[in-house]
């Protein structure tokens, strides 16, 4: 799942601006998800990082697919709320 | 009807998050490993605990269970028989030996009290050795042993 030498040499791709401020927006990202609800950041990073679907996701968490679906929704509105001051899109 | 949050690409935050998440390299790819191998160890945390609380629980019923079958009860026997000068009780909590639970007289009342577990005993009290009487204050049993018998529920 974790491509380190893709990443870091990805990485060393960036300008030194652009380095800073992506850093940093990554940096902003780890926090946010830092302070979602552990049921709420696994349903979100499941969903949207590892593009799993809700049948897929309830398979592996057993959680219903209502309930996978109530957590992403609640994920993403934290998410919305948290980084909403330092998103510069 | 589609939930908003299965598609991000109509919130550019959202959908920024997501892009950096599986694309970026360092910390956010990190965060998603770490965040993932919390939760697993949460899970586990939690899957432990609860069996732990489960086997507690059943333990403890157990253990109850156990301590209710095996508590003993103390039941008093007693029949009225001013003529009689020897009154033993028998029955199946005794083996219906003859001499294992003598009773003892106070002015014509013989009584004994054993120590029971719970259970349904059938007995009769048998008088002087040789005559056999039921306990008119306990219902009668079915008799298999053509004596008169009564029968005791013992419970918690």
């Amino acid at each position: 799942m974790i491509r380190g030498a893709t990443a870091e040499a990805a990485l060393e791709q960036v300008s030194v601006p652009d380095r800073a401020d992506r850093l940093s927006w990554q940096e902003e990202i780890d926090r946010a998800l830092a302070q979602l609800a552990p049921d709420q950041r696994e349903a979100f990073l499941l969903k949207h990082v590892e593009e799993l679907n809700y049948e897929e996701i309830a398979g592996l968490t057993g959680a219903s697919v209502p309930a996978l679906k109530m957590r992403v929704n609640r994920a993403c509105e934290r998410l919305r709320t948290l980084l909403k001051d330092v998103y510069h899109g | 009807m589609a939930d908003p949050s299965d598609d991000l690409h109509h919130d550019p935050l959202l959908a920024a998050v997501s892009r950096e998440l599986r694309t970026a390299p360092g910390p956010a790819l990190r965060s998603v490993a770490r965040a993932l191998d919390a939760l697993s160890r949460e899970r586990r945390r939690r899957w432990l605990a609860a069996s732990a609380a489960a086997a507690v629980v059943l333990l403890g019923i157990a253990l109850d269970l156990r301590i209710r079958a095996r508590a003993t009860l103390p039941v008093e026997f007693s029949v009225r028989s001013p003529a009689s000068h020897a009154v033993t009780v028998v029955g199946d909590f005794n083996d219906w030996n003859r001499a294992a639970a003598p009773l003892t007289r106070h002015d014509g009342e013989w009584t004994v009290t054993l120590k029971l577990r719970p259970g349904r005993y059938r007995y009769a009290f048998l008088l002087d050795g040789s005559r056999w009487t039921a306990d008119h204050r306990s219902p009668s049993a079915d008799n298999d042993f053509d004596i008169p018998t009564s029968v005791i529920t013992v419970a918690n």
